[in-house]
């Protein structure tokens, strides 16, 4: 290697350390911050909140305990499609602003504060946003951030452009026009045009999933964002009922509802619940109809059992003591929740109600628990009673407010009034309280945050990128400068760089799983990393003793495609809702022997065909390259050969044992080996085309330009058995209708076919139009090889 | 030297078995493999428009099927009327099986080196072997049992049949059935324990029923009916096509005459509830009596209904407990279990959980959790018989050993001389 080339080659690998690894632009944490370098020691505990040490509180949303951190990103990639919301900067800080940048710029000394403020406005990504037909200056709030505002100052948040809307008819439903105002909206924006989207998804909502237009998908994804905003403003602080003062009155409860002017928090009205309880804890002869003290507690649980629905997380951890690791809605650690849909209220006998609840009373606590729950075990079709265990374990069961409760409240007291150390030390002692309750469901919050902001998979993307260019530029070296050096030393480069960015989303996936506790593939989006990670993994080995960059290159082409594939699957509302892709497994699914033997062996087929695929794609353009520059392509030629040979004897491999054991599984599950459902078609669909090349290979019939476009037909064929029919939408395997993606994979399949055309066709064309006198054109194969197959 | 010897082996099946050589030809495995994938993907696209079911009588279960082109792809309007035969799974299945047999036989090398593709093809042929004796003799039925009841039979998902029951005296219950295959002839039967004959007037697999109204009076079919629930409720029945969907709901009926000595004494109507017959009082009082309308005939007491055909079983399944978990806050399943009691042949009792991929295996039939009621406390079995089960397994270990066998043999060629083209095999 000559000197020039050592420099490179070292040069490249850095980049690629930097990217897969080192702190950059791309993302928050580096690989630093999971050795224990955490951010939040930087800051000074009395000048800035730590919204580092709040995004790691735990709380349940989608049936898993995670950090908040994750709740605000998941959160705002279904509203925003990203994972940051925008702030437009008032007219004062852009003057500001100005103004501090040409003091510095002509070499004026800065005041502490300003530059204190140049560095607070810096550190996030500015943009701009047509706001008025004019672009204005945005910076982005990141998701802690923006959580912190939703949660404890709703009206700035309200401010923040938190709203994707894309479709045109949507737009004009809330009178806004794509050039003038941009894609990004805040709520209050949106707030005046409510009733409409409201109406409008209502009726969207009517027509059949399959059969909704655009605009009737997009206004019920628009009223699904909303819907998650409102719920989450409201879930530390449940809504107050908006009753009129004299119902309030008649019921007697005027006193003792939260009243802003005179109440410092709304615990205080969950303290004088609680006396209302216990009074008739301890008198339960009072419990009857027509009774005062009775109808004020029954007021305040119908008046928690509604704000039960108006929440989009669970803050408070289960209690010790209850053992049952049963997270909880504010309200629903003050009442419970309904034991049956609230229509069934009118079922109810009141006398016989009012009878079970006061036998209920009259027993011990843990007998009253042990009776609850035998009724609810036994008289499951009686509504009376069971809405009667409701009211024993709201007024018995239950003591007190949950600490939890009333230090959430402070703490947003303490964010209202910019008091920075009172916010971080309650941060911190929730943070303990939360954790400890929480129990072994917490221990890989801290990790999970910090992965979050590492955003492995976003690098990896990257990286795979800089490996492409690489690698193809080696091939331009080596068609037109025969520099076998610099040729080496960029396969080499290319090769090492594969290396590390295989680390890098080796990482991602054993994160996932460590969070997970799963196999690394359980739903669509984790089957595309895997794809991707699958497919690398072999090119790796595959240039290891054939240096050439071609699988290096079809490698990062695959692993940037499918990470890309995998970033629009989690961008898909009908996939995954609540925006996160660790989402739970449903019951038939929930086996991690059979997602980690049939599903990741399965997925390994589709990696590898895909790569056969890939591979017989470069050996098409080569072909056409060689036609061009009319020279041989024997070595070469060979050399794809046997390698789309090989990498399909594995695709078979692993293809006809997935699917075998996808035939077991089933059989355990479902009672059938095979069902002729959609997906189980798709993958013997693929098992039979690797069949097909196979024995198309060992009869002769195909040589290798007929090997490699049955090869890119591969990539057709494992295409729709992995998104196509999902798009079916029958059978037990499909787990969403996408019709998004349908448009990307007909392209998709359209290009495949274009290049199998181009493979036949071109090479004639060329031959017509310029008739090279070489005789050497002829022995590139011209057999009617493919084309004798249909 | 032994190498030798095998190649004169093959020849020598050549010459013994000449006329196999074109059967075992590779261009005939290659065109039946594009056929196949033909075949399948034409019938997963119908799934869409005639359901599972109906994909698998018209393309699997069939030597051809008739495809028309989709009215909604492009060009549909064109090309839609234009009828493609597409060859169908007992053809493919059949010729494939053929196909490999055959190259065993002519074409393929009894050694060691090729042991795995041996392997790997017996494997194949046992899978389609077993898939093609699945489909013939495979039989779906359900099985539902309320908490704390015990239940002993075993009923189809499809096809039904007329029962007529003695209960005059409870101890001694007589019971006559007469199977859907008799019933769709039609015609009359009769029995000795039975003192009427029976005259099947209508009969289907599948109808609308609603009642009539003064407005909308009920059809010429269904006002003959002068006796039983189809009288009292005033019911009206449209005959339907059999529906073929996986969540199709086929309600089988039938209007029947009973004649004593050639004397008609009434016409009775009989609808049969896919979910069994007990689900009909919850769908109108009026109809609670569907699954026994009651007859008295000559101080004898009759009860008459059509069901889903009932297989019953020397054994007993109680049902204890059920379980109906989900993720805390949200409505994603997370468990589905039925803890049960199996009451055996011998009186014996065993207990046993029956969950989401774990199902109890008893009898030659297999009993899995397939739905639940938690509030109306009942859980639902789906029961298999597929005496063929075990084949796919054994085919599944010989198809891993023989790809193992080759494909390291393979590899280790690969990696030796890494860039040339491996042998032809």
């Amino acid at each position: 290697m000559s000197r020039t080339n050592k420099i490179f080659f070292s040069l490249i690998l850095v980049v690629g350390l930097y990217i897969a690894f080192l702190p950059n632009k791309f993302s928050q944490a580096s690989f630093l911050n999971f050795l224990g370098k955490d951010n939040s020691n930087e800051i000074d505990q009395n000048e800035t909140f730590d919204l580092q040490a709040f995004s790691k509180i735990p709380v349940l949303r989608g049936g898993r305990v995670k950090p908040l951190d994750s709740v605000a990103r998941n959160i705002l990639l279904v509203l925003r499609n990203k994972r940051t919301a925008l702030r437009v900067l008032e007219q004062w800080e852009n003057e500001k602003l100005e103004l501090i940048q040409s003091l510095k710029k002509e070499g004026n000394e800065l005041t502490e504060e300003q530059s204190k403020f140049l560095k607070n406005y810096s550190k996030n990504r500015k943009t701009t946003t047509p706001q008025g037909g004019i672009e204005v200056a945005v910076t982005e709030v990141d998701a802690i951030d923006w959580l912190a505002q939703v949660l404890f100052a709703p009206e700035k948040a309200d401010k923040l452009k938190t709203f994707l809307i894309d479709h045109d008819q949507v737009l004009g439903l809330v009178n806004q026009k794509l050039l003038d105002n941009g894609k990004f909206f805040s709520y209050e924006e949106l707030e005046p045009f409510l009733s409409n989207i409201d109406s409008s998804a209502r009726k969207a909502g009517e027509v059949e999933t399959e059969l909704r237009d655009s605009f009737q998908q997009n206004i019920i994804e628009l009223y699904r964002s909303l819907l998650i905003y409102k719920k989450l403003k409201h879930s530390l602080s449940p809504p107050t009922t908006p009753d009129r003062p004299e119902v309030l009155e008649q019921l007697g409860v005027t006193d003792l509802v939260y009243s802003e002017e005179k109440d410092r928090a709304r615990s205080d009205e969950y303290v004088r619940f609680r006396k209302l309880t216990a009074e008739l804890a301890k008198d339960s002869s009072v419990v009857q109809l027509g009774s005062e003290e009775f109808a004020r507690v029954v007021f305040f649980v119908d008046r928690y059992n509604q704000a039960n629905l108006w929440t989009e997380f669970l803050p408070i951890p289960p209690i010790i003591a209850e053992g049952d690791g049963k997270w909880m809605k504010v309200t629903e650690s003050l009442v419970g929740s309904e034991p049956l849909e609230s229509r069934q209220k009118q079922n109810m006998d009141p006398a016989r109600f009012a009878l079970t609840l006061r036998e209920l009373l009259s027993l011990e606590k843990t007998e009253l628990k042990e009776r609850i729950a035998y009724i609810r075990e036994n008289q499951k079709l009686d509504p009376s009673a069971l809405f009667a265990t409701q009211y024993a374990e709201a007024i018995k069961v239950k003591e007190g407010v949950d600490p939890v409760i009333i230090q959430y409240e402070e703490l947003a007291f303490a964010y209202r009034d910019q008091n920075f150390s009172k916010f971080n030390r309650l941060v911190n002692e929730i943070y303990e309280l939360t954790t400890t309750r929480a129990g072994s469901t917490a221990s890989t919050l801290s990790f999970e945050k910090t992965f979050n902001g590492f955003e492995p998979f976003y690098r990896s993307a990257i990286a795979y990128v800089l490996i492409f260019i690489v690698a193809s530029f080696s091939w331009l070296m080596a068609a037109f400068k025969k520099d076998s050096g610099t040729v080496r030393t960029l396969r080499n480069s290319a090769y090492y760089l594969t290396i590390i960015v295989l680390i890098c989303h080796t990482f991602g996936l054993a994160a996932r799983m460590w969070i997970e506790g799963r196999p690394p593939v359980t739903n669509l989006y984790s089957s595309a990393l895997f794809i991707g990670w699958a497919s690398v993994l072999l090119c790796l080995g595959t240039e290891k003793y054939i240096r050439l960059g071609i699988a290096s290159a079809m490698g990062a082409l695959i692993g940037f495609s499918s990470l890309v594939i995998a970033h629009s699957l989690s961008l898909d509302s009908s996939l995954n809702p609540t925006g996160d892709t660790m989402e739970m497994m449903r019951a038939v699914l929930d086996s991690n022997f059979w997602l980690a033997t049939h599903v990741v062996i399965i997925t390994i087929g589709y990696s590898t065909t895909f790569l056969a695929g890939f591979l017989g794609i470069a050996y098409i353009f080569f072909h056409i390259g060689c036609t061009i520059s009319n020279k041989s392509e024997n070595k070469m030629k060979k050399t794809l050969d046997s390698m789309i040979y090989g990498i399909t004897c594995f695709s078979l491999l692993f293809s006809l044992v997935g699917t075998i054991l996808g035939g077991i599984w089933a059989d355990q599950s479902w009672g059938r080996f095979w069902g002729w459902d959609a997906k189980e078609n798709g993958a013997l669909l693929i098992v039979i085309w690797n069949a097909l090349l196979l024995h198309a290979r060992f009869s002769g019939i195909a040589k290798t330009r007929g090997l490699a476009c049955i090869a890119i037909f591969g990539n057709v064929v494992t295409a729709w058995s992995w998104f196509g029919t999902n798009m079916l939408g029958v059978g037990l395997h499909s787990y969403g209708f996408m019709d998004k993606a349908f448009d990307y994979l007909m392209m998709f399949i359209i290009s495949q076919l274009i290049i199998i055309g181009l493979a036949y066709i071109f090479p004639i064309i060329w031959k017509f139009l310029f008739k090279p006198k070489d005789k050497k054109l002829d022995n590139i194969d011209t057999l009617p090889d493919y084309d004798s197959l249909d | 030297m032994n190498n030798k010897k095998n190649k004169s082996s093959l020849s020598q099946r050549r010459r013994d078995f000449n006329f196999l050589l074109p059967l075992a030809s590779l261009r005939l495995t290659i065109a039946l493999l594009s056929l196949s994938m033909i075949l399948i993907f034409v019938a997963t696209l119908e799934q869409v428009r005639i359901g599972i079911r109906g994909a698998l009588a018209e393309y699997f279960e069939s030597f051809y099927g008739i495809w028309y082109y989709p009215e909604k792809f492009w060009g549909g309007e064109i090309l839609q009327d234009i009828p493609l035969p597409i060859p169908g799974g007992y053809l493919l299945g059949g010729l494939l099986i053929i196909n490999l047999t055959a190259a065993y036989i002519v074409r393929f090398q009894w050694t060691l080196k090729k042991g795995g593709i041996q392997l790997i093809h017996l494997g194949i042929i046992l899978l389609l072997i077993g898939q093609l004796t699945t489909q013939a003799i495979q039989e779906e039925s359900r099985m539902q049992i309320n908490k704390g009841e015990k239940s002993n039979y075993i009923e189809r998902f499809h096809g039904v049949e007329l029962v007529i029951r003695d209960v005059t005296d409870p101890a001694q219950e007589k019971v006559i059935t007469v199977p859907q295959e008799l019933l769709q002839k039609g015609g009359s039967h009769s029995d000795k324990a039975m003192p009427f004959t029976i005259n099947v007037l209508h009969f289907g697999v599948n109808c609308d029923f609603d009642f009539a109204t003064a407005e909308k009076p009920r059809s010429p079919m269904a006002e003959i009916v002068n006796r039983g629930v189809g009288q009292s409720a005033n019911l009206n029945l449209t005959p339907k096509e059999e529906d073929f969907s996986s969540d199709a709901l086929n309600f089988g009926y039938i209007i029947f005459e009973l004649l004593d000595k050639g004397q008609s004494f009434g016409k009775w109507m009989s609808i049969s509830h896919p979910a069994g017959n007990q689900v009909w009082s919850q769908i109108s009082p009026k109809l609670s009596d569907m699954g026994f309308q009651s007859i008295r005939h000559n101080g004898k007491l009759w009860g008459v209904a059509l069901r889903q055909e009932r297989e019953y079983l020397p054994f007993s399944i109680e049902l204890l407990d059920i379980e109906n978990e989900f993720y805390q806050g949200t409505e994603i399943p997370y468990n589905f279990e039925s803890d049960i009691n199996l009451h055996l042949e011998d009186n014996q009792t065993r207990r046993a959980l029956v969950y989401m991929n774990t199902p109890l295996r008893h009898g030659g039939k297999t009993f899995y959790q397939y739905q639940m009621n938690d509030s109306a406390n009942y859980s639902v079995f789906q029961v298999i018989s597929n005496p063929s089960w075990l084949v796919p397994y054994i085919a599944c270990v010989l198809v891993s050993i023989g790809m193992l066998w080759q494909f390291s043999l393979h590899l280790i060629r690969f990696l030796r001389k890494n860039s040339q083209t491996p042998q032809k095999a």
